[in-house]
């Protein structure tokens, strides 16, 4: 659906996407994260054409990102506004106009999405009227109405509350199962684990780690593992370092260690073992490993789509 | 993205719609023209500089008296600008201070010699008192006055001679009587167009100024009115961050001509129902006055409108993409509000000179052009004055070609302006983005 490649945007002389190639698979939810100023608006903004990269290609389904046929997309940017002083099912219906939509197509749509986002009662009602957490589900509406085939989202889930958040990750499932392709772009690392297949980083405009959310979370996997069921004795050979973390005993095992070999050692050492489990950090350790260390941005090069970038890892080229 | 016109007139309608609901529009609708007569009372306070410049000029007099009852008059005075006088029938008396006018006397055996030597240029004034003025009061006034708006206060050295020499020395009650309506002006009669000598109608004076006045007004207030709604609209959309959620579905291009268009279209309809209220409340007047505004003022104040629409409203424009919010938009505009409005600094200037350099220069001058052409097309209706057609044709020349001009260079600062928050980018940087876009 979505292919950049080496993508570079430099404003008074300094680069703020440098060398940045990826790909977004139709019907993939994809998430770009980085952390502030990292140049990941500046990326969305040249996906959705509004700047033109100084380097670099972006294509959407083999046409450029400025081509009247490519796929349509929709941006929900991360500070956004909506049109305060007109009737909800107004707002959302010119939306659906400026998506070319006709009117009476637009008018449907508008009540269909004001009925999936459970904000039908308020249709008739000035937008200024409707809660923060209101007006954040009819800007997603606003940007849904006119179908686009790349759904952009930035910080989609600030200001919603638990059963809103809920509401969204329905509504994007729905939109996935129908073939949309979705970017997200968010600081809510869990999210980033329990919605997406994919992920890229980027700091200071460099691409970090690219790959598979969960690929790239084994590769960050100590050589532990967590133990439930029972006391682990001291000196069971391979084991280096023995923590309490949340009930389990945390094993860190010695670079040389087998993780059945240490089993084995356990179970005849007459440990009631119910979980072995290999200790893999969640995204949000990662993300914050990879900036502050500054992780990957002495590479200087652009990676084929499917390689991991984090020297640490052997993924370098 | 390829430009859309449908998506174009969408967002016209839409900005359209909001406009006219506005309790602001509705406001405006009512309030402007309340305002305008209000401005109305300050326009006549500055033509009294004019008026006072008039009064102060030294007077050569050729006094046509017919009625002998001035054959002892003092032949010469001086005239204290309407606040004391010199004395003439007591010549020890001190002088008063202040300003004082110069006034000679010259009499003259007929009308027609008198008449001779105003066109000559040899006095300033003819006055011709009738055989029978002391019964009738019939004194005529004549003058090259060419300025659309006269004064009582003209003739005021005039009837103080006539008062003071019919009273000197007598105090019968006819003279006592006659003097008493000496306090009203004297008819006044001026060059007429069609040769000879007019009489300068008072009423007809005042609508020579007030629709030229009014209608400068109504079209400067009109093109400011929409290039404000547009300036409102571009920043308070930039500032909620609404323009970075449109600008994926339609482009910059799109979005500016949709606004221009519509808010535009929202100003003309103001414009409209003033004109319409208006001519509908002066119609009876006007015709009873055998006033016709021509058709071609209608023709080129909507051309001028238009023009002087796109000018502004492509500035502003720019000026609400590079700034950060309302208040700033504000501050950065105001220059050209100014410049809109700067033709009304010399109105009564125009109005008595619409062929003068200043006014000439002032329609040729972009952000002038619409306003003070407005104010020379009604006044040259009015009076008669003739505005060459190359200095029309000019004017919307220059105005057209400053428009386009205006147009693409904000179309430039607004693509990459609107996207920009934090420090309004100084000159150079505006430069620099027009370069870029």
């Amino acid at each position: 659906m979505l292919e950049v490649r080496n993508v570079r945007k430099v404003y008074d002389g300094r680069t703020v996407v440098n060398d940045v190639s990826f790909d977004v698979q139709p019907g993939e939810i994809f998430a770009l994260l980085g952390p502030n100023g990292a140049g990941k608006t500046t990326l969305i903004r040249m996906i959705t054409d509004i700047l033109k990269p100084d380097g670099g290609t972006v294509s959407l389904a083999g046409r450029p990102a400025g081509d009247p046929g490519r796929p349509r997309i929709a941006y929900l940017p991360e500070e956004r506004g909506i049109y305060k002083k007109v009737p909800v099912l107004e707002a959302l219906r010119y939306y659906g106009e400026l998506n070319n939509l006709p009117p009476r197509e637009a008018q449907r749509a508008a009540v269909a999405l004001l009925e999936e986002f459970e904000l039908a009662a308020w249709a008739k009602k000035q937008v200024s009227a409707l809660s923060k957490g209101m007006q954040q589900k009819l800007q997603l509406c606003s940007a849904l109405i006119g179908e686009p085939q790349l759904l952009i989202l930035d910080e989609p889930f600030t200001g919603l509350d638990p059963v809103n958040v809920a509401l969204l990750e329905d509504v994007l499932k729905r939109r996935r199962a129908a073939g949309t392709t979705v970017l997200l772009s968010t600081h809510q690392m869990n999210k980033v684990e329990q919605q997406c297949d994919r992920a890229l980083l980027i700091n200071r405009g460099h691409m970090v780690l690219y790959g598979r959310v969960g690929d790239l979370r084994r590769r960050y996997a100590e050589h532990a593992f967590d133990v439930e069921g029972g006391e682990v004795p001291a000196g069971v050979p391979g084991v280096s370092a023995r923590n309490s973390v949340n009930g389990a005993t945390r094993l860190t095992l010695e670079r040389s260690a087998s993780p059945t070999a240490v089993l084995r050692a356990l179970l005849e050492r007459g440990v009631a073992v119910e979980t072995f489990t290999r200790v893999i950090p969640p995204l949000e350790d990662i993300f914050v490993h990879v900036v502050t260390t500054g992780v990957g941005l002495d590479h200087g090069l652009s990676g084929p789509p499917t390689v991991d970038l984090d020297p640490t890892l052997g993924g370098v080229r | 993205m390829k430009f859309s016109l449908t998506k174009t007139l969408t967002i016209a309608r839409r900005e359209y719609l909001t406009t006219v609901r506005r309790r602001a529009f509705l406001v405006s609708v009512f309030l402007t023209p309340a305002l305008i007569f209000f401005s109305t009372f300050v326009g006549t306070k500055s033509a009294s500089d004019d008026r006072r410049a008039h009064q102060r000029q030294a007077k050569i007099v050729a006094v046509v008296d017919s009625s002998g009852l001035y054959a002892q008059a003092p032949r010469s005075f001086e005239y204290g600008g309407g606040k004391a006088t010199a004395p003439i029938d007591r010549p020890g008396r001190p002088a008063p201070s202040g300003d004082r006018v110069p006034v000679v006397i010259r009499p003259f055996a007929s009308q027609a010699e008198a008449l001779d030597s105003l066109a000559a240029g040899t006095v300033n004034v003819a006055l011709v008192i009738s055989p029978d003025f002391l019964e009738t009061g019939r004194v005529r006034r004549y003058e090259n006055d060419t300025r659309v708006f006269t004064s009582s206060g003209d003739d005021g050295a005039l009837r103080f001679w006539l008062t003071r020499s019919l009273l000197a020395g007598h105090t019968d009650s006819m003279r006592i009587q006659r003097a008493w309506t000496l306090g009203r002006s004297l008819d006044l009669f001026v060059p007429a167009r069609t040769g000879g000598y007019e009489l300068k109608d008072d009423t007809r004076e005042m609508i020579a100024f007030f629709l030229p006045f009014l209608l400068g007004l109504v079209l400067s207030i009109a093109i400011i009115t929409g290039g404000q709604y547009l300036l409102q609209g571009v920043s308070e959309e930039k500032e909620s961050r609404i323009l970075e959620s449109l600008v994926c579905t339609v482009s910059p291009d799109e979005l500016m001509m949709g606004k221009l268009i519509g808010l535009g279209s929202a100003g003309l309809t103001l414009v409209g129902i003033w004109l319409v209220v208006g001519a509908g409340a002066l119609s009876t007047s006007l015709a009873f006055l055998k006033v016709d505004v021509p058709l071609s003022v209608g023709l080129f104040g909507v051309l001028y409108f238009l023009l002087g629409y796109l000018f502004y409203a492509s500035l502003m424009t720019g000026i609400g993409g590079i700034t950060n919010n309302l208040r700033e938009a504000q501050q950065f505009a105001m220059a050209f509000t100014i410049m809109n409005f700067f033709p009304f600094y010399l109105l009564v200037k125009i109005l008595n000179a619409p062929n003068s350099g200043t006014a000439i220069g002032l329609s040729l001058f972009p952000p002038t052009a619409a306003t003070t052409m407005m104010m020379r097309l009604s006044a040259g209706a009015m009076t008669g004055a003739e505005i060459p057609l190359w200095q029309i044709a000019a004017s919307l020349g220059l105005l057209g070609l400053s428009a386009w001009l205006a147009l693409a260079a904000s179309a430039r600062v607004f693509r990459l302006g609107m996207l920009m928050y934090g420090k309004t980018p100084t000159l150079p940087e505006i430069l620099k983005l027009v370069r870029q876009g």
